[in-house]
């Protein structure tokens, strides 16, 4: 009896130390770019680890917090730049973006398509399925192919949820949090800390952007996606390398340097015997990118 | 006793390794090899539990109805898949709800602090506008179903399927 009491103490020891140490070392994390992206990848690998040992109820619950924290930074986003007030662009959006998920989304939650009324080109995905193109994108894309290609790593960011990793309050708790938690019986964290997660996931967005390695990441999951639906899994590609001669791209700010990410889609292709063929049929791909855009003006 | 628990948390660690994987996504390809183009032996459909035979980067390789193939891991996962009506089974899901929650807890927490109700306001100094409005006119914007299987006809998408 007395082994098995000292084991126990040993245990909650050993525990208690881990949790600390996990805490100090994201607070170094802050200080340092290098440093974050070191632990985002291994916050990540514990991740799936994590996920692939959970119950049904925790998952849930996880699904809506994601979901909350999404519809905040979506509310935020049409407030900063605006809705973009054309039914046609709109649901010409929704349709390819729904045809996307068709296949690839995440059978937990829904997906929503907009467009923002900015003049940049840009894309952003916010947590629980809320993507938006604005429509500067809208206008520089060639053709339907380039604007799936763009939704296509935006849904990936949201599937591989690169952003609900990085922002998530489960990543930032300390061993009092976790006392508190457990007290109040496990229920969500989300509730004290909300607005502050949105305000950070906002940050990231507008800002700092994601991970470089999430960027790289999303772009050859997204080429994986828009060949699955039949669109010319190059496109991507091909609309990173107009977009680099864009001076004021602001996607550069919150990106990986253009040059690197062509060079890795590329090689991605390469090593999964991709090229340029697609079953979709680009004549009439064509004719309606003109059709349903033809009111889109700066 | 203290070698019995050693050995159930071994022999539940070895369990784990064994457990089936599940189709995620609507539809996913068993290919030949691990390469997205490669050919395709089969198609399994969303829920469908694969057995691992081994794991190779983002590739698991699998045996389904006795085939032999790879599988990419961004179509599968070790849980079997949620569906929507398992996260609408619960109460309706309101940031502004939560939002107000916050508040509470933030006007409890600062009033036992001592801080009058006009120091504890926060307003105006948000960097981000919200409009919650907009976003509920983006969720009622759902497409038909028929529009869609037409939009995805004319371009020749989502042929497999």
């Amino acid at each position: 009896m007395k082994i098995i009491i000292s084991y126990l103490k040993w245990s909650c020891l050993v525990l208690c130390l881990q949790a600390c140490s996990t805490k100090s070392d994201i607070s170094v994390s802050r200080d340092s770019s290098k440093v974050r992206l070191a632990k985002t990848q291994s916050t990540l690998n514990i991740n799936e680890q994590d996920v692939e040992t959970r119950g049904k109820d925790e998952i849930i619950q996880e699904v809506k917090d994601e979901i909350v924290i999404g519809k905040g930074m979506a509310a935020k986003l049409l407030g900063t730049f605006g809705y973009y007030d054309n039914i046609k662009a709109n649901k010409y959006v929704n349709l390819i973006g729904q045809s996307l998920i068709r296949k690839i989304g995440r059978p937990e939650i829904k997906y929503y398509f907009a467009v923002l009324d900015v003049d940049d080109v840009n894309a952003f995905a916010a947590p629980g399925g809320y993507i938006f193109v604005t429509k500067g994108l809208l206008l520089f894309c060639l053709n339907e192919s380039e604007l799936a290609g763009v939704l296509a790593h935006e849904i990936a960011h949201v599937n591989q949820k690169h952003m609900y990793k990085g922002i998530s309050v489960k990543h930032e708790v300390s061993v009092g949090e976790n006392l508190t938690r457990i007290l109040s019986r496990g229920g969500s964290d989300l509730s004290s800390s909300l607005s502050k997660t949105i305000t950070k996931g906002m940050k990231i967005l507008l800002d700092d952007g994601l991970t470089h390695a999430d960027e790289y990441d999303a772009d050859a999951v997204g080429v994986i996606y828009s060949l699955m639906s039949g669109y010319n899994p190059t496109s991507l590609k091909d609309f990173l390398a107009r977009l680099q001669f864009k001076h004021d791209a602001l996607m550069s700010k919150t990106h990986p340097p253009f040059l690197e990410r062509i060079a890795r889609i590329q090689k991605n292709l390469d090593e999964n015997n991709l090229t340029s063929q697609m079953t979709a049929n680009e004549n009439n791909l064509q004719y309606r990118f003109n059709l349903y855009l033809k009111g889109t003006h700066k | 006793m203290f070698f019995a628990l050693i050995s159930i948390l071994i022999n539940s660690a070895v369990a784990a390794d064994l457990a089936p994987i599940y189709v995620q996504s609507v539809t996913a390809k068993i290919n030949a090899e691990k390469k997205i183009g490669s050919e395709n032996l089969a198609i399994v459909k969303r829920g469908q539990a694969l057995v691992i035979l081994e794991v190779s980067g983002d590739w698991y390789k699998i045996r389904h109805n006795k085939i032999e193939g790879w599988i990419s891991k961004l179509f599968v996962s070790k849980q079997k898949p949620v569906g929507i009506a398992d996260i609408s089974q619960n109460e309706k899901i309101s940031p502004e709800k939560l939002s107000r929650k916050r508040s509470n807890n933030y006007s409890t927490s600062a009033a036992a602090r001592g801080i009058s109700v006009s120091e504890r306001g926060r307003g105006n100094t948000e960097k981000y506008r919200s409009n919650p409005q907009a976003v509920e006119q983006i969720e009622s914007e759902i497409i038909d179903p028929g529009e869609l299987k037409k939009f995805e006809a004319e371009g020749n998408l989502n042929k497999d399927q």
